[in-house]
């Protein structure tokens, strides 16, 4: 039996605004905050922005157990508990993209990244996306004619969800196969010429980031149940 | 081990007061040039024999199985925390 242990690699310095920043943060009047989790310390950030008069919006993703912090894979609207698309602005604290981005996904138009090591406040809009959207809408157009689908399972605890795997084969009119590896390597599709349209059952991250990159097209789980229904959706949230 | 709290103390403590002789260390990328200097200073106050998962580490979804079959009795995973899977589905 293997023993679990999880080191969040916290930031040892407290996270403030400087004052620049704090200044070009004062035009709105609600922002809501998150974090990555090695700066989810935000107490001194918060009461910065109250000091401004400024209202601020705190929860967490789903997945996360960190107060203010988020996943990537809380990239839907339904992720948080409080609705921080109604704030003015969403703040995030961090130096990655990958985080915030989940945040655009979820419907946010646009959010405020500030890297509390470089000090720099930057913006990152629904453009950002476009372009992997747009290939999303390409792959959903893809599945609703394909014959033949493959659907990949991953073995990562957190990421196997092998029951949607058996429940879309279930369901599904079409020819289903059943795919499993640990860290999907998207060269080893062109192995498998006869799959039209690949289903991704992992994190849903691989629907949305990666499909620029792969040489066959691929959808989420979630979306093959109901592909007209997510065409609808990506047309009227993202296009 | 630059700003980030590694909190190599508590490795270290969690190690010696168990009867662990085989520890892997998951690292995300940011952090994986640390790798040498961590497995120095581990196995220099353990003795216990320190691995470096070499693949990915997306986040706590993405802890290595299969490791005990090189006798890994326990795996520490940086840079993140508690994950919380709905096992229903997204």
């Amino acid at each position: 039996m293997v023993e679990f242990l999880l080191i969040p690699a916290y930031w040892k310095e407290e996270v403030v605004l400087p004052a620049d920043i704090l200044e070009k943060l004062s035009s709105y009047k609600s922002i809501a905050i998150f974090g990555a989790v090695q700066f989810i310390r935000l107490e001194k950030v918060i009461e910065q922005l109250k000091e401004k008069g400024i209202k601020t919006i705190t929860t967490h993703g789903k997945r996360t157990s960190g107060k203010f912090q988020i996943l990537g894979c809380d990239c839907y609207e339904d992720s948080f508990e409080e609705d921080v698309l109604s704030a003015d602005a969403i703040l995030y604290v961090g130096d990655g993209l990958f985080h915030p981005k989940a945040l655009l996904l979820a419907k946010a138009k646009e959010v405020l990244l500030y890297n509390p090591i470089a000090q720099t406040l930057k913006t990152i809009t629904k453009e950002d996306i476009e372009k992997q959207m747009k290939k999303y809408k390409a792959n959903l157009m893809k599945f609703l004619n394909a014959k033949t689908i493959g659907v990949l399972i991953s073995t990562k605890p957190g990421q196997s969800y092998l029951n949607l795997a058996l429940k879309l084969k279930k369901q599904s009119d079409k020819h289903i196969i059943l795919f499993v590896d640990d860290t999907f390597n998207y060269n080893h599709m062109e192995n498998f010429p006869f799959v039209d349209v690949w289903v991704n059952t992992a994190c849903p991250r691989i629907g949305f980031d990666d499909v620029t990159s792969m040489p066959r097209p691929l959808i989420n789980i979630t979306d093959a149940f109901d592909p007209g229904k997510a065409l609808a959706r990506i047309e009227k949230d993202f296009l | 081990m630059g700003n980030y709290d590694l909190e190599e103390q508590r490795v270290i403590e969690k190690i010696n007061t168990g009867t662990y002789t085989k520890v892997l260390l998951q690292l995300p990328d940011g952090l994986k040039p640390e790798a040498w200097e961590l497995v120095k200073k581990l196995e220099g106050a353990t003795g216990a024999t320190i691995f470096v998962w070499f693949g990915t580490n997306f986040g706590a979804c993405d802890l290595p199985l299969g490791v005990q079959s090189l006798g890994v009795q326990l795996v520490v995973a940086f840079g993140h925390n508690q994950y919380i899977k709905d096992v229903r589905g997204w």
